[in-house]
Parts: structure tokens; sequence; C-alpha cells
């Protein structure tokens, strides 16, 4: 009977585990959303598909493959041309200094499960484990 | 059918009240030496465009126009403004007797390279839409003075780039009166700009 009231207790802790990673998932995609519709979607639009040759889009975006490339950017922002999905875009992105790692983190996982259709908690370790130049 | 009277009644009503006189007149009315009211009109201005071309009051006589101001720059409500413009561009980019007046508020960054760079990836080749410059407080002030939005330079405002101003769009018609100012970061006011603009183009 022990042995089986344990195996229950594991089991249970470790679907509650999981429920909670999959609350934070929800959450960072919902808080996320919000901060990409305050923050990004003015030039990067509300469907992530840019604006005509001024702003590149997101929605399948090539560039958004090399993760830490692209999360630097919403970190740092960017001068200079970038090329998106073979298309050469020349618009300089600020810095936003308002946002925290935390922002990053939610914004950046608002954006790869929207527009590249992977849902993965991006964390704020994981934002702060990246070396930006 | 009895019931179909208010109905038609209501159908007269919108009819009637959708012409161009029923747009009002923005500004304080002047008076002339004969005691006439005269409503106001937009003064004398001169920019140069993207094309190093003059525009100026000339260019807008008997043209009906929109104006705005913006920067190249500005991360905020400046692409959905210009998200807006280009469904008016896309409308009337046809009409010989319409405008488009974009005015950048920042000449410093927005040298005359960087407007046409601008316009050739926002629009590409549109006649009627023309990126201006001139001096910053001339601009700022012809914002203020002669359009009534405003346009301020803030280095506080780091988050809007430096600059603070309104989203109008300003409808002009052919006599440099002002008959409406618009939010040109929402559709729907776009959307009724739009058919005043049409109704203005008609008269």
């Amino acid at each position: 009977l022990k042995n089986k009231l344990t195996f229950f207790l594991l089991f249970f802790s470790l679907l509650g585990c999981n429920s909670t990673d999959e609350l934070k998932l929800e959450q960072y995609k919902i808080n996320g959303q919000r901060l990409y519709e305050t923050h990004c979607a003015n030039c990067h639009g509300k469907n992530g598909q840019g604006l005509t040759e001024l702003y590149p889009p997101l929605l399948n975006a090539d560039y958004l493959k090399n993760r830490a490339a692209a999360i630097c950017i919403i970190k740092n922002g960017t001068k200079g041309p970038i090329t998106v999905n073979g298309k050469v875009y020349t618009q300089a992105m600020p810095k936003n200094p308002a946002l925290y790692d935390i922002d990053i983190a939610q914004i950046s996982t608002f954006i790869y499960s929207k527009f590249m259709k992977t849902d993965s908690l991006i964390t704020v370790e994981k934002v702060q484990a990246i070396k930006c130049l | 059918v009895k019931n179909i009277i208010p109905f038609l009644f209501v159908l007269l009503f919108f009819s009637c009240s959708h012409s161009a006189d029923d747009l009002p007149y923005i500004g304080t009315p002047t008076e002339d030496k004969a005691g006439k009211t005269k409503n106001y009109s937009v003064g004398d201005f001169a920019f140069v465009d993207q094309d190093l071309k003059i525009i100026n009051s000339e260019t807008v006589k008997n043209k009906v126009y929109v104006a705005d101001f913006f920067f190249t720059s500005c991360p905020t409500i400046c692409p959905v403004m210009k998200t807006q413009m280009l469904r008016i561009n896309e409308k009337f980019k046809n009409k010989t007797d319409f405008l488009i007046l974009s005015h950048t508020i920042d000449p410093e960054h927005d040298s005359i390279s960087v407007l046409k760079n601008y316009k050739k990836r926002l629009v590409g080749n549109a006649p009627n839409w023309h990126f201006l410059r001139a001096d910053k407080m001339y601009t700022h002030n012809l914002a203020q003075k002669s359009y009534f939005v405003s346009a301020l330079e803030d280095k506080t405002a780091l988050a809007e780039g430096g600059f603070v101003h309104s989203g109008a769009f300003v409808l002009v018609d052919k006599q440099k009166h002002i008959r409406g100012v618009y939010d040109g970061t929402k559709e729907k006011e776009v959307t009724k700009l739009i058919a005043d603009i049409e109704l203005l183009i008609e008269k």
C-alpha cells in the first residue's frame, strides 16, 4: 500500500509540475501578446505581416530561425540592413528601454508560438544566458 | 406597408445629410472690412519634397489634400498612420485634384534622401503623395498654428523617439478651408475620411 501511495503521489506531483509549466507557457503567451501589441505591432503588424518594404515581417520569417540573434534584436534594437526572407530592410529598430528581461522573454515566447508555430517557453534565464554583441 | 414610411424617412435623412456642405469649417472665422465673415483658411507655406520639388500654397490651389506630421524613425504611431495613409493613396492615386502632404517634424534626421528612400520603400511610385521637409521650428509652428495639430520636440520622450506629435490627418478643401481632423491611427475614422474626401472632390 505504501508503495502504491508513493507512486501515486509521485505521479500527481509530476502532473502538477507539467501543468505549472503549461500554465506558465500560456501566461507568457497571453502577456507576450499584450506586450507585442503595445511595443512591436505598430511596425511589424498585428499579424506579423510587416509593412511594405519598410519593416520586415515576423510571420514565417527565416531570420527568426536564429533564435539568439532574434532575441538580441528584441533586447537591443538594431541598425543597418537586415535580410528577411530574401529581402533587405534598412530601417533602424530602436532599443526599447522600458522592456525588462521578463518582458523580452514573454514577447519572444509569443512571437515564436504565433509566427513560427513553435510552442516552447522562453524563460528569463534563457534570455539572460544569450550573449549579445 | 405603413411600417415602411418611417424607414423611408430614415433613408431620406441619411441621403440628405451626406453632402459636402455638411462638413464643418474648422478654425475661427474672420470678418473682412465689409463685415462679411470668412471661414478660416490655411495660410501660405513652402516646403521641398523628396524629389527636391517645391510644394507650396500654389501647388495645393484647387486641390483637396490631406496633411499629416510624422518622422521616419518614429517607433510608435507613425507606421500605423502610414498604413492608413496607404489606403487613402490607393483610393485616390489617379485623381488629378487630390494630394497627400506628409511633413517630417525631424528634418535633421530626415534628409531629402532619407525621405526619398522612405517613400520608395513605403509606397513606390505615388505622384499625389509628397514627403515634405523644411526647417524644424517652421514645420512645428505650421502644424500647431495652421493645422491645429501638435508637434513638439521632447528629448525625454525616449520611447516615442524624441518627438511628441498627434496622429491627426487634416482634410483641406479646394479653397484651403480645413473641413475635418481625423485620427490617422484608427481604421474607422480613416474610412470616414475617405468618404469625406470623395464628397469634396466631387464638388
